[in-house]
């Protein structure tokens, strides 16, 4: 295990360039999460012609 | 048949849609990537010259491949925002600029730290570093450009404009290696000639290569969902999609 790490003498170049590359990866994946609950958050806050407060368990597409 | 593929152009078909593609190139991203790592990092025997610092190929050249690739498909998006006035294509150029700077980013970063024990250097000006960190600019200008400019039909216009202004950039880093005496190799892999790698790496490079093809392709899909319901806000289709209508707020 140690050996492969050690990446021949070239750990810290192998690893640096892995190790970030993994993390902004991580960093878009989340961002992307974030942004996609948020957009959804303000389109249900932005609801025309469906306000929540009219909708109940016995009407809920809020057709009445 | 030409009026059936305008039915995609609309924002509210094309969500569905990108909804139910995204996952697969997602899974196919992570499965390429794992097969590729391993056979990369611990099946791919030794170089020769480079000892086990060539290793940062498999990252390096996907990431640097998929970067040009990226602003071209970009570039393409804009031109029909612009020739067409389609909000959808500018919107898929939209979605592509995060990744694209992403990709960007990878190769510089990735090349910083190949460079050091193969030339010395972590960084030096010669031509291909020089226009692929002038590609990063591209990229950050056109994302922040979109943001100084409020009105997104403007600013959809403003920043497909800049994007086809920049394209002319994506030449000059391929060719950069040919053109002028660069410090940066010339490369390694053609369309015209046997590659210059063992076959065990040209696999892992080309199943990387696919795996960050997988990638760029499902975040840029979920991103335009998350742009299309940000600019369709207010519009009732969005107030009936399910994942919407479960949201307590």
């Amino acid at each position: 295990m140690s050996i492969f790490l050690s990446m021949g003498g070239y750990g810290w170049y192998v690893w640096m360039a892995y190790g970030v590359t993994a993390l902004v990866i991580a960093v878009e994946l989340l961002m992307l999460r974030a942004r996609r609950r948020r957009t959804l958050v303000e389109a249900k806050l932005a609801e025309p012609e469906m306000p929540v407060t009219t909708r109940s368990s016995l009407d809920p597409a809020g057709m009445a | 048949m030409a009026a059936h593929w305008f039915l995609y152009a609309s924002p509210a078909s094309f969500y569905p849609i990108a909804g139910r593609m995204a996952p697969w190139f997602a899974a196919a991203a992570a499965a390429l990537a794992l097969v590729g790592l391993w056979i990369g990092l611990v099946v791919a025997p030794t170089d020769a010259q480079q000892g086990d610092a060539y290793r940062i190929i498999f990252i390096h050249v996907p990431a640097a491949w998929m970067s040009m690739f990226i602003y071209l498909v970009m570039a393409f998006w804009s031109a029909l925002a612009l020739g067409y006035n389609t909000r959808l294509s500018a919107m898929m150029a939209q979605a592509l600029a995060p990744t694209g700077a992403l990709m960007t980013f990878i190769a510089l970063w990735t090349g910083a730290f190949w460079g050091r024990p193969t030339w010395g250097t972590y960084w030096a000006w010669d031509a291909r570093m020089t226009s692929e960190l002038i590609l990063l600019f591209l990229y950050l200008g056109v994302i922040a450009l979109r943001n100084g400019i409020d009105d997104p039909r403007r600013a959809d216009k403003a920043c497909s404009v800049l994007t086809l202004v920049g394209a002319v950039n994506v030449p000059i880093i391929y060719f950069s290696v040919k053109w002028w005496n660069t410090l940066h190799q010339g490369s390694t892999i053609s369309m015209t000639a046997a590659p210059k790698m063992a076959a065990i790496m040209v696999t892992a490079l080309g199943l990387m290569t696919l795996a960050t093809w997988g990638y760029a392709i499902a975040v840029a899909l979920i991103r335009v969902r998350a742009i299309i319901v940000e600019r369709e806000r207010g519009a009732s289709w969005l107030s009936h999609l399910p994942e919407v209508r479960r949201l307590v707020v």
